[in-house]
Formats: structure tokens, C-alpha cells, sequence
């Protein structure tokens, strides 16, 4: 069997060895929640990869977005090249998810636009789950949502073997079970074509067809090839082939399914009629039985992940499967970012929730609808035997929950924290002038976060008028035009950066020597402690970085801010000094980072749901639930460190509020 | 009265110095003693420091120095702040207690001596008790248990010694232990008929 190998010119260094020894220990101690507090800079990604060569467990990493899941899983692949990293995610490219607004009754179908791709990593992590143990998977979020049985996707598993005796009518039925189509012209992911005593198939999880050659009953030929240059890449003496979907069950498996999703119409159909829901139940009728037909003729209908827990034979209100259960009982997790993880975690559950609830109320669907949903918070916890926590900035759920907590606090370049100065407000432009001149005599430059779009703007035109050159990236750029602002800035063309939310990504620039915050004892989501130490992390990629926080009081939250960097400085400090390391910045290539950027910029899943209604159309009592609702996306985006949107849907709110109605009365309103 | 203050480093042996004074008779004040005095709750630097910077720097409800430390010790602009608060009234309560005491000599053992202190205290002499880094390094490290990072910050962030030494009118040389360090001040004491 395979074992994990991290291949890499570098070795642990800093203070890499301590983390990953203790880290390492606890796993095998059988420690339950441990914390990398790691910062940026310091090779986390590199110590995850030791620690799972060393403690040798199957490992699923989760972080809270594609972009960094697919950087962190080509970094993996890179330092670990003879083991399996798979990366598994949502395969919407575009998700709108089913709902229904009974105000204005408006069904809002499911529209999704699949990606092809991604759907086939998804069908390779499972597999490689199945076949070796030494598969790390890097998945988002979308790991805690309901997925086919492992046992049924186990059952159909199907192994070649060369001089095997099969019957090739029995194959064929046994691919078609598996959710593979035939298609004698064009060769696909997921289909198969039979010419003669030649049967070619592609898997759902692989780029490389398969050609199977019988003499007669028996296998004679196992090859590898590219289904479209038709090249040879290879024989195999044995091949394992997994379905091509993970909701593929047998014909029992089904004829049961079938029956318990026909009996619970029944019941359902009974319960509205009873209560004089007709439409609703002619809605439900239909539909159900039209999915009743499809299953039972193909295996598959639109949406068969609505009858999950009929096809696994799930009770009501148990569980569903997801990837974890895929996984040997003794996986390790990785959650990356948990300051944003954890709360996204949380969150699934109940968004998911109230958007079933109304489906099965107006009749869209059975309420075993409901049974196809994420993990709640506690099953995730309960499911994962052994976590790690990775974060700059570990939130209260880590800190209070994990068993002990590892510190990687040093820079292979031995760059420091910045030097963190608090500047009354009073003439406090005049302060940031005099700041700015002596960053901009250095040929470096400064980025200024304030606390409103209005501050902002106010900013950036009286440091034109008073002849800086600035820009200010506002919410309305859009990635390429993000990219574009910060290529002018590393190269110069402008010294100042003004926004609201400098914490996304790209923004580590080794040019920033001044990180200025204005406003930093305004507490609240935007100076919160970790928005700040995050903020402040950004200038620690300059060896003159300094971090000014304009504030005439000192919040608890920069309090924690302020000791937290100074304590890492001064490890950073006795460490350089150790070794003889003086700082210096990395000159990164202006079009190295760009590069990356524009890989990462692939559209994320959007949620429309979300958006922001137009207000004209808004009633006082719909008002009141819009009220609600931005609330509750604010919290949720401030959460998730989403600051632009978060300041973008407060100034929304408070143009709500502005429609005479306070916020306290709307919430009794809603309360009753 | 002759007023002389003791200046040095941080893990110098400015302590030590003054209490062997306090021990042969001497009235002695140490200007960190003063500054702890004055942190406490309802004392002057207590309301100024908490006008200043707000209720952040206080643990249960009192000043956290700890903390203060980390905020002033690595920016220029933060300890300038602090000590624009808290110089005056520090000063002017060491004076206060020096006047009272009606003492004929009086040892002041200051911190961070400043040129200006001449003048604000009326001080007649400053000595200097000074320590090579090393010494003092491992005396923060093994006498007052600071952890190892913590120390060296803590030195890097002080003047050299030759800057202090410029200041003062007569050098002590700490390196060798105790006694070499108070025998050198009793001959100090013995040149001025002290």
C-alpha cells in the first residue's frame, strides 16, 4: 500500500518542526479539536502536508471557497506528487437553488450550469476514497451536503480483470445500472460504445477511455486511451470502475425507493386534502408522479436528490450521506481559514431549512425533501473523529473547543509583523499626510481602509486635490478591474489604495509599507478583532511595514489586535536575531501574483437569493421581512470577512429603515 | 540636599543599587515604584492614562502594563504618547515626595534618564549603572523570569550603553556580581563625605 510522501527541496524551518511534532502527536494521542494558529507567509499548506505524512491518515481539508481550495490542492499535489489530492466542490459554475415566495407566488426553478470538470474531480475523489488510503481530498463546503450512499456506490463498483470470463449481455446491464449510457457514436464522460467483441467506455471521474477486447466470454485486453486523439496510453492487467452517478442504486434498491416515495404521497396528499390545500395537492401529484416514472424507467430524475433519503432508506430526520462517509473511519479534517470555516459550517443548515420548509408546504415537494439537506453543525462535528483548525485569527469556537493550540509564527523570510502605532484623531490627516509622504520617499506604498463608501470617496478626492496619486477600489470593480488597480499599484503607477475591505484576495503586496486604519475604535464587524489583526497582517509583507490605527480610545478589540502582533513580533524578532536573519522583502514579480489571481477569478456559485430588491416594489409588511432579511446577510457576510458587501447591505439597511419604520418595531412585527 | 539619580537600563542593577541605599540609611525612591503608585485606580495616571486610551488598556479594572508594554515598546510614536501622559505627573510626584522628606541626601533610581530630568528634578549628579547586553539578558531571563523572546525585545528596544554613559557624570560598571557593584558605589558615597 501506498504511504504518503512529501517531496520537497525545503525542509521544516522557523518554527514549522514544533508545530507539526505537536500537531503530529496529538493526532495520535487521539486529541479531538487541535488549532494551527498559523500567519500568512509562514508555510501552512506545507505543514499540513507533513503532518498527513506523518500521521499517515486519509485526510479531507476544507476550505471556505473554490478558489482557495483549488490553489491549496495544486500546492498539495505539487509537494505530495505520488499520492492522490483530490479536490472536490459544488459542480455549479451557476446556482440558483429551487424556492418559492408565496407572496408573490413565484416558483423559482432549480437552474444550474454543471460543470463537466468538476464533476468528474468529484466522481475521482470518491473513487480514490474507495481504492487508496493515501488520498487527501480538498473540498469547500460542499462536502456536507448530501451525497449517494457509499454503500450502494461501493455495491456498484465494478472489477475488470484481464482473462476474466464475462458475459458481455450481463456487462452491459450491469453499466447501464451503473448510470452509464450507451452511445455508439460519440464516446463521453459517463457513456459507452460496443463495437464487435470491443466495448470502450469513459469513466465519470477520468479524462482517459477505456477499451475492453473479449475473445469470446473472456477479457482479453485492458487499455488505456484519449477518447480523442485515439492514442494507446497504456495496458492494465486489472481496472476498477466506479458509477456514474452517486445516486446509482440497483433495480431492489429502486423498486423499494419507489414504493416508500408512493406511500408517503399518499399520506401527504391526505394531510392537504384534508385541510382544503387542493392546488397544493394536484401540485404535489403531479409532479411526484411524474418523478415516480422517470425513476422507475431510468434510475434518474431531475432533482432525484430530493428522494435521498427514500433511495438510501433513511428514516425521517436522519442524516444524509456525504463525502465523509466515504472516508475510513479514522480521516483526519482540516479546516482551513476557521475564522470563516466554522461559521460557514453553522450557517448551512438553517438556510437550507427555511428554503425546504416553504417547498413542502405549497406542495414542490414530498417532506422527505427535507431529509436531503447539509449536516447540521453537530452531526458534522459528531461525524469527524479528529479536526485541525487553521487560521491567522482562530475564532471563539476553535480557541474555546480545541485541546491545544500550535503557533507558527515565523516567516522563512524573516519579515515581522508591523510596528502598530495609535494616532489620536485630531488632525489626524495631517498625521496621515506626513505618514504618506515618508512611504511614498521610499518608493513604497500605503494602503488606507475607512469605515464608509462615503469616507472613502471624501478621502480619495482631497488627497487628489492635494496632489497623491491615488486610487479607490470601491465594490463596484469588478475582478479584472480589481486586478488591473493593484498590477498599477505594485508597478507604481499610483501610491495609495483607499477602500473599505482590503482584506481580499491579491492584496498582499510586498510594496504596502503602510497599512493606515481610520476609525479603528469604531467597534463593530469592520473593526473587529480579526478584521483588524488580518488588516494589519497586510503590511507585513514590507520590511518597513507599519500599521497605523487612528483612534482616540483603545477597543478591547485592538487591544487583542495590538498584543496578538506584538507577541508575534517578538517571537519574530528573538528568532531573526537567533539566526543572524535580517528582513528583507520578497520581490515577488509583478505578473507572478496577477497570474495566479486571474486563475482564481473563475466565477464562484452565486446566489440570487441574496441580491438586493428594488425598493418601489416594497410594501410595509414586506418591508419588514426585507429588513429581516438584510440583517441577516449582513451578519452572515460580515461573518465571512465579505466586508464590501456587508458596509454595502448596512447602508441598504439603513435606507430601509429611513422608510419611517424603525428596526425594533419590525422586529416585534415579525416576532408575532 | 544633594539630590543624585540612578540611571540605567532595564536588568542593569538599578534595584540593587537602591536598596542598598535604603539600607545604609539613605532616602531612596524608585521612579517605577512611583509610576505603579500612580497606575492604580483613582490615582492621577490612572484617569489620564484611561482619557487617553480608553477603557482597552484596562484589566479588570485596572491598567494592564503588560499591555501597555506591548502597545509602546516597538513604535516611537506610541511611547512618545504614553509618555506625554504620563512624564508630568510622575516628575512632579517624585519631586513632591523628595521635598517632603526633608532628607539630606536623596537617591532617585530613573528608567529612562533624560537630560531635561537635571533640570525638572534639580538633580546634583546622575550615576550610571550599566550591564552588557549579555549580562543583562540572562539576569532578566534567570532573576525575573522573563521568557527568553520577551527579554531580548525588551533590549532591543533600549538605548546603547554608550549613549547612557554620555549622559551621566560617573559610570558603574556591573558585570562582575554584587559585591563589586555596591563596593564601587560605597567609594562614590565615601568621595562625597556621604
Amino acid at each position: 500500500m501506498s504511504e504518503f510522501l512529501v517531496e520537497s527541496p525545503f525542509r521544516p524551518s522557523g518554527d514549522q518542526p514544533r508545530a507539526i511534532a505537536t500537531l503530529a502527536a496529538g493526532v495520535t494521542d487521539g486529541l479531538r479539536y487541535q488549532t494551527l494558529e498559523g500567519i500568512t507567509g509562514s508555510g501552512k499548506t506545507a505543514t499540513i502536508a507533513w503532518l498527513v505524512e506523518q500521521v499517515q491518515r486519509p485526510t479531507l481539508i476544507l476550505e471556505p471557497n473554490k478558489s482557495l481550495a483549488a490553489q491549496l490542492a495544486s500546492e498539495l499535489k505539487e509537494m505530495l506528487p505520488s499520492n492522490r489530492v483530490e479536490f472536490f466542490v459544488s459542480y455549479y459554475d451557476y446556482y440558483q437553488p429551487e424556492a418559492y415566495i408565496p407572496r408573490t407566488d413565484t416558483f423559482i426553478e432549480k437552474d444550474s450550469a454543471i460543470n463537466e470538470e468538476i464533476d468528474r474531480l468529484r466522481h475521482s475523489a470518491t473513487s480514490s476514497l474507495l481504492l487508496h488510503r493515501d488520498t487527501i481530498v480538498v473540498a469547500s463546503v460542499s462536502c456536507i451536503y448530501g451525497l449517494g450512499s457509499p454503500v450502494e456506490y461501493r455495491e456498484r463498483m465494478l472489477r475488470l480483470e484481464k482473462g476474466m470470463l464475462l458475459d458481455q449481455r450481463v456487462l452491459l446491464r450491469r453499466l447501464v445500472e451503473m448510470q452509464y449510457n450507451r452511445n455508439d457514436l460519440v464516446l463521453e464522460r459517463g457513456t459507452f460504445r460496443v463495437r464487435g467483441d470491443t466495448l470502450e467506455l469513459q469513466p465519470a471521474y477520468s479524462n482517459e477511455a477505456v477499451r475492453l477486447s473479449f475473445f469470446g466470454d473472456e477479457v482479453e485486453e485492458i487499455k488505456f486511451f484519449n477518447p480523442v486523439t485515439m492514442e494507446i496510453k497504456g495496458k492494465v492487467s486489472e481496472f476498477t470502475l466506479f458509477a456514474a452517478s452517486h445516486y446509482a442504486t440497483g433495480e431492489e434498491t429502486l423498486h423499494r425507493a419507489c414504493r416508500s416515495i408512493e406511500e408517503e404521497l399518499q399520506v401527504q396528499l391526505a394531510t392537504f386534502e384534508s385541510q382544503g390545500k387542493l392546488l397544493e395537492a394536484q401540485r404535489l401529484r403531479m409532479r411526484t408522479e411524474h418523478d415516480l416514472e422517470m425513476l422507475a424507467e431510468t434510475g434518474v430524475c431531475a432533482g432525484v436528490e430530493n428522494y435521498s433519503a427514500h433511495l438510501d432508506g433513511r428514516k425521517s430526520g436522519e442524516r444524509p450521506y456525504t463525502l465523509l462517509d466515504y472516508f475510513p473511519s479514522d480521516l483526519l479534517v482540516v479546516i482551513d481559514e476557521s475564522h470563516v470555516a466554522v461559521p460557514q459550517i453553522r450557517g448551512q443548515y438553517a438556510g437550507d431549512r427555511s428554503r425546504k420548509e416553504t417547498l413542502v408546504e405549497h406542495g414542490f415537494r414530498l417532506p422527505s425533501a427535507m431529509d436531503n439537506r447539509p449536516l447540521n453543525f453537530d452531526e458534522f462535528m459528531e461525524l469527524v473523529p479528529q479536526m485541525v483548525f487553521v487560521s491567522a485569527t482562530p475564532g471563539p469556537f476553535e480557541i474555546e473547543h480545541s485541546d491545544q493550540i500550535a503557533e507558527q509564527v515565523i516567516r522563512p523570510t524573516g519579515l515581522l509583523d508591523p510596528i502598530i502605532t495609535v494616532v489620536p484623531t485630531k488632525n489626524q490627516i495631517d498625521d496621515l499626510r506626513g505618514r504618506l509622504n515618508t512611504v511614498i520617499a521610499r518608493q513604497e506604498r500605503a494602503i488606507i481602509t475607512t469605515l464608509t463608501k462615503r469616507m472613502s470617496e471624501d478621502l480619495t478626492n482631497y488627497l487628489v486635490r492635494a496632489g497623491y496619486r491615488v486610487q479607490y477600489l470601491h465594490s463596484d470593480i469588478d475582478t479584472i478591474q480589481r486586478i488591473e488597480i493593484l498590477r498599477s499599484l505594485r508597478l507604481g503607477e499610483f501610491d495609495i489604495l483607499v477602500g473599505i475591505n482590503l482584506l481580499r484576495e491579491g492584496l498582499d503586496l510586498p510594496e504596502v509599507s503602510l497599512v493606515a486604519i481610520l476609525d479603528a475604535d469604531k467597534e463593530g464587524f469592520l473593526r473587529s478583532r480579526s478584521a483588524l489583526i488580518q488588516t494589519i497582517g497586510r503590511a507585513a509583507r514590507n520590511a518597513n511595514g507599519e500599521a497605523v490605527l487612528y483612534a482616540d480610545k483603545i477597543t478591547p478589540s485592538m487591544r487583542d489586535a495590538i498584543s496578538v502582533t506584538e507577541r508575534r513580533r517578538v517571537t519574530q524578532i528573538a528568532y531573526n536575531e537567533e539566526r543572524g536573519i535580517i528582513p528583507t522583502t520578497v520581490t515577488k514579480n509583478v505578473a507572478d501574483i496577477l497570474g495566479r489571481l486571474r486563475s482564481e477569478s473563475a466565477p464562484e456559485p452565486t446566489n440570487k437569493v441574496h441580491g438586493i430588491s428594488s425598493l418601489e416594489t416594497l410594501a410595509s409588511d414586506d418591508l419588514a421581512i426585507e429588513i429581516g432579511r438584510v440583517e441577516d446577510a449582513m451578519l452572515a457576510a460580515a461573518r465571512d470577512l465579505r466586508f464590501e458587501e456587508a458596509a454595502a447591505l448596512r447602508d441598504y439597511l439603513h435606507t430601509l429603515q429611513l422608510q419611517g419604520l424603525n428596526v425594533d418595531d419590525l422586529r416585534q412585527t415579525f416576532d408575532a | 540636599m544633594i539630590r543624585i539619580a540612578i540611571a540605567g537600563g532595564i536588568g542593569a542593577g538599578k534595584s540593587t543599587v537602591l536598596s542598598h541605599l535604603a539600607e545604609k540609611g539613605f532616602f531612596t525612591i524608585d521612579a517605577d515604584e512611583v509610576s505603579r503608585t500612580l497606575y492604580e485606580p483613582g490615582q492621577v495616571l490612572f484617569n489620564a492614562l484611561v482619557d487617553a486610551f480608553g477603557a482597552g488598556i484596562l484589566t479588570d479594572r485596572r491598567i494592564d502594563r503588560a499591555f501597555l508594554a506591548r502597545l509602546v515598546f516597538p513604535s516611537a510614536d506610541n511611547l512618545a504618547r504614553l509618555n506625554a501622559v504620563t512624564h508630568g505627573p510622575i516628575i512632579e510626584e517624585i519631586r513632591r515626595r523628595i521635598e517632603e522628606s526633608g532628607a539630606r541626601a536623596a537617591f532617585v533610581a530613573l528608567p529612562l534618564y533624560r537630560q531635561h530630568h537635571r533640570s525638572t528634578l534639580s538633580l546634583d549628579e546622575v550615576w550610571g549603572v550599566l550591564a552588557s547586553p549579555e549580562v543583562a539578558l540572562s539576569r532578566l531571563v534567570t532573576l525575573r523570569g522573563m521568557a527568553l523572546e520577551d527579554a531580548q525585545a525588551r533590549l532591543a528596544t533600549q538605548g546603547s550603553n554608550g549613549e547612557r554613559a554620555a549622559l551621566c557624570d560617573v559610570v558603574v560598571w556591573n558585570e562582575h556580581g554584587h559585591s563589586e557593584l555596591l563596593t564601587a558605589i560605597d567609594a562614590l558615597l565615601v568621595e562625597r563625605g556621604l
